[in-house]
């Protein structure tokens, strides 16, 4: 005789109390999302699997009929590698239940174990750290706590306990996570849903969400435009019915289906329900799968994302929600684009275009270390005229600590972030780090004469070159540089007006007068002057 | 020789068919590559696929550089290396690149569950090796001697999962565009910058992400460090063979190798050029030198410790 059994009407609203709540975490689920491609899709996705899922639920009298109902419209549904696990689980489950008249809490404990094998071999390749682990460590840490007089509450809420620690654990399992600081967010997502049916079944409130009333995210092209490259792939999922018209049905071998998607792709989730078979592969040559597929029947469903437009819209909300104060932050000052994107790809955290002139307002200068939003932050102006007024600006901040570095030269700038780590946390040896660093190279300018008849060229603010042609002024200039000879390295930002092959003829005269010399010529787009010129001291 | 078990890796080694005859790899797997046109290839530690070294890192260098992609070899191509020996009566190690860097481990995994299903008196040994690269054909070669010497491969497996940590990698990186890119370089240096004149300097770190310590100015205070760095972490160096890889570096490594023998004195040093499968993933730009020595530090702290030393004299 069973005791203790599930009641129809109390289980429907368990389940609805688990995707209720799952909804409501959905957000931070998505955000949480690194693996296997941080697309921010998990919530979304097994919001989406299970609630369509609830939508196709009719039954009103077995808890065991109402399951099995319930993974067929969620094996309808899944969206993403999670919300394909999860149908799994929840397929697992019925599977389990399958045929019982009366559920009893244990057949309900045993049936979430039946759910997670099913899940570990719908997954290809099982990553542990995962809502795999999550789903099975649950059940199996929660087992030996359970018997016959257990009620469905004390049950369902051990295991969430259990689902909790495991969760808690994924980082351990899996490097990326922890990398990231962040816990599994499929995972996150089946302890929200195990949260929520006890939440239901205490009898909390639960903010309720509309079933799968899933808005259409708009799609921000900008993040995939002509120059991009396809770098993740396409998020390829459908549901094949297989046809007899095309091939035999009986024979149709799921392995060597799998293993053609595993040649072709990577995070392959596939699985068979009867004559229809369910994909979720990452690709970047999505029609040969498609052409494979056809090859056994046509698709009931089709659901196509480049995964770089996913992606990117996770880093800019991500970006949005990061206004977590820094330790330590770095504000640069560039002369025209090229060198505002060059100190920005150092590692910069604002950067302002001085111009021509280098002139900048303190406003400005205020706003940026608002912005910077950081503890200490190093200033560096790379300009002499520009010393001053900040000088003034760190005097009127109060904060936080501003640490001056007297960067007289973009060229000063450029090398003393580029010879530091900037992730370095002790102050006192980035700011010598930065100090010493300046030090290290020579700046040297070639920019138009004053009556524009030619070219003067500057080292270290002296004048020691003039010629009617650029490129000469450049020569001269090397020349008038003690012990060129032995230099190791030299950099040159390239104003607006020196093209491309200006460019090529200087990078091979000086490669064949000085055949040692490490030579990085950039794009500065300044205005002038046209060679802005930076060599080892 | 004993020949009671096989040792296999796959081409992310670095093994050249010479290397393997020489230090008796069994079997060294193809992993793939994708190329831009969108081909897949095997790859290779020959030169076959791209005869000329300096075309296939200038392609690489090319606005192409994202459209090349690697991929490990799946668990049937495991499976059906490793059922070669099951059938012959043999046991295998697989050597696998670090599982934080590639799934290759769970591929091998994978294919352990199936093989040994199939085949219950068979033993199939995975190991991640946390390492990539020419770290990893060090571990085959003394797996692979252990294994001439008469050892088990429950011996040898014990042996190569307590050295594997001792593992270096000592050597300047010009550019991290392609590390920080597929998130290969260990966080705290994710900078993406073009650098001139500085070359940072690095290890490996406990999971075999390049961790990147310091910075050098300039070529000859970097190969300086470099060797002193060596010098200073490795242990027995007459006993070993010390491999310098490089990408597309060949005057910058040979100046490396050169520094080594004079400053380190080893048994035997070796000049490899990397090949794509571990090319793809680094770019152009490395020279490194790999041996064994002392154990690596928990977050590196001592072996930033000695860097920082060297190069604030």
């Amino acid at each position: 005789m069973k005791t203790n059994l599930i009641d129809v009407t109390t289980f429907l609203n368990m389940l609805n109390g688990g995707y209720q709540n799952l909804a409501q975490h959905c957000r931070e689920i998505n955000y949480l999302n690194v693996f296997p491609v941080p697309d921010g899709d998990t919530g979304s996705n097994m919001k989406v699997t299970i609630g369509r899922g609830l939508k196709a639920v009719e039954e009103k009298n077995s808890v065991s009929i109402l399951m099995q109902e319930l993974a067929h419209g969620m094996l309808f549904s899944a969206r993403g590698n999670s919300g394909v696990l999860l149908s799994q689980y929840f397929r697992g489950i019925a599977l389990g239940l399958d045929g019982l008249e009366e559920v009893s809490v244990m057949d309900f404990a045993s049936s979430l174990v039946r759910g997670y094998e099913v899940a570990y071999e719908a997954a290809v390749a099982p990553v542990e750290g995962t809502i795999l682990t999550v789903a099975r460590e649950g059940i199996e840490n929660a087992l030996p706590l359970i018997n016959e007089d257990t009620s469905l509450l004390d049950m369902v809420s051990t295991v969430s306990k259990k689902m909790r620690a495991s969760l808690d654990n994924t980082p351990n399992l899996l490097p990326v996570l922890k990398e990231a600081g962040v816990i599994d967010s499929g995972g996150k997502g089946l302890l929200s849903i195990f949260e929520g049916f006890e939440m239901a079944l205490r009898g909390e409130d639960i903010a309720t969400a509309k079933i799968e009333e899933d808005e259409p995210k708009p799609i921000d092209c900008s993040f995939f435009d002509e120059n991009s490259s396809l770098e993740y792939g396409y998020c390829t999922e459908f549901l094949l019915q297989l046809l007899k018209a095309k091939a035999p049905v009986e024979s149709f071998d799921i392995d060597s289906f799998i293993e053609f998607l595993q040649s072709h792709g990577d995070s392959v989730v596939c699985f068979q329900n009867g004559t229809i078979v369910k994909v979720h592969i990452h690709t970047k040559k999505p029609y040969k799968v498609m052409e494979f597929a056809q090859r056994y029947g046509e698709f009931v469903t089709f659901k196509m994302d480049n995964m770089s437009l996913q992606h990117n819209e996770v880093v800019s909300l991500r970006e949005s929600q990061e206004k977590k104060r820094k330790k330590v932050g770095f504000i640069a000052f560039a002369k025209g684009e090229g060198t505002t994107k060059i100190f920005k790809e150092l590692g910069c955290d604002v950067v302002l275009d001085g111009g021509d002139d280098m002139s900048i307002a303190v406003s400005e200068i205020l706003s940026a270390i608002n912005k910077t939003n950081a503890d200490d932050i190093f200033l560096l102006p790379n300009d002499n005229n520009l010393a001053l007024t900040v000088n003034q600006v760190s005097l009127l901040c109060n904060t936080c600590n501003i640490h001056l570095v007297q960067t007289r030269s973009v060229q000063e700038g450029y090398f003393a972030l580029s010879s530091v780590l900037m992730t370095e946390e002790n102050l006192a040896l980035l700011e010598e780090g930065l100090n010493k660093g300046k030090d290290l190279v020579y700046t040297a300018n070639i920019k138009k004469s004053k009556d524009m008849h030619g070219f003067s060229a500057n080292l270290n603010w002296n004048q020691v070159a003039f010629s009617t042609s650029r490129i000469e002024a450049f020569l001269s200039l090397l020349k008038a540089i003690p012990e060129m000879e032995e230099k190791e390295f030299m950099f040159v930002f390239c104003g607006k007006d020196v093209g491309e092959e200006e460019k090529e003829e200087l990078r091979s005269k000086v490669e064949e007068s000085y055949p040692f010399l490490e030579l990085g010529l950039f794009s500065g787009g300044q205005n002038g002057p046209d060679y802005m010129v930076g060599v080892e001291a | 020789m004993n020949q009671n078990f096989a040792i296999m890796t796959d081409t992310t080694a670095e093994i050249s068919s010479s290397l393997q005859q020489r230090f008796h790899i069994d079997e060294v797997l193809r992993a793939h590559i994708i190329t831009p046109d969108g081909e897949d290839h095997l790859s290779d530690n020959d030169w076959i696929l791209y005869p000329n070294p300096d075309d296939f890192y200038r392609e690489l260098s090319s606005d192409k550089k994202l459209e090349f992609a690697t991929s490990p070899c799946n668990p049937d191509e495991i499976k059906e290396a490793v059922r070669k020996y099951f059938k012959a009566g043999r046991d295998v190690m697989f050597l696998s690149l670090s599982s934080a860097l590639s799934g290759t481990y769970n591929f091998a995994l994978t294919a352990k569950k199936e093989i040994e299903e199939e085949y219950p008196d068979r033993k199939f040994v995975v190991i991640d090796t946390q390492r990539y690269s020419l770290a990893i054909a060090l571990l085959c070669m003394e797996a692979a001697k252990l294994r001439d010497e008469g050892k088990s491969i429950e011996e040898v497996e014990a042996q190569v999962h307590s050295i594997k940590n001792t593992l270096h990698e000592a050597g300047p990186m010009d550019d991290l565009f392609f590390l920080a890119r597929k998130g290969r370089v260990a966080k705290g240096a994710a900078f993406m910058g073009t650098l001139v004149g500085v070359k940072p300097i690095g290890d490996f770190d406990k999971e075999g992400k390049t961790k990147v310590f310091a910075k050098a100015v300039g070529l000859k205070k970097a190969i300086y460090a470099s060797v002193e760095y060596a010098k200073r972490t490795i242990v027995n160096p007459e006993e070993q063979i010390i491999f310098v890889a490089h990408t597309n570096r060949k005057k910058e490594a040979t100046l490396l190798k050169e520094a080594i023998e004079r400053e380190i004195k080893p048994k035997e040093t070796i000049l490899v050029e990397c090949g794509p499968s571990i090319g793809i993933n680094v770019g152009p730009g490395l020279y490194a030198s790999f041996y064994f020595g002392k154990e690596i530090s928990e977050g590196c702290v001592e072996e930033e410790k000695i860097m920082k030393e060297i190069l604030g004299k």
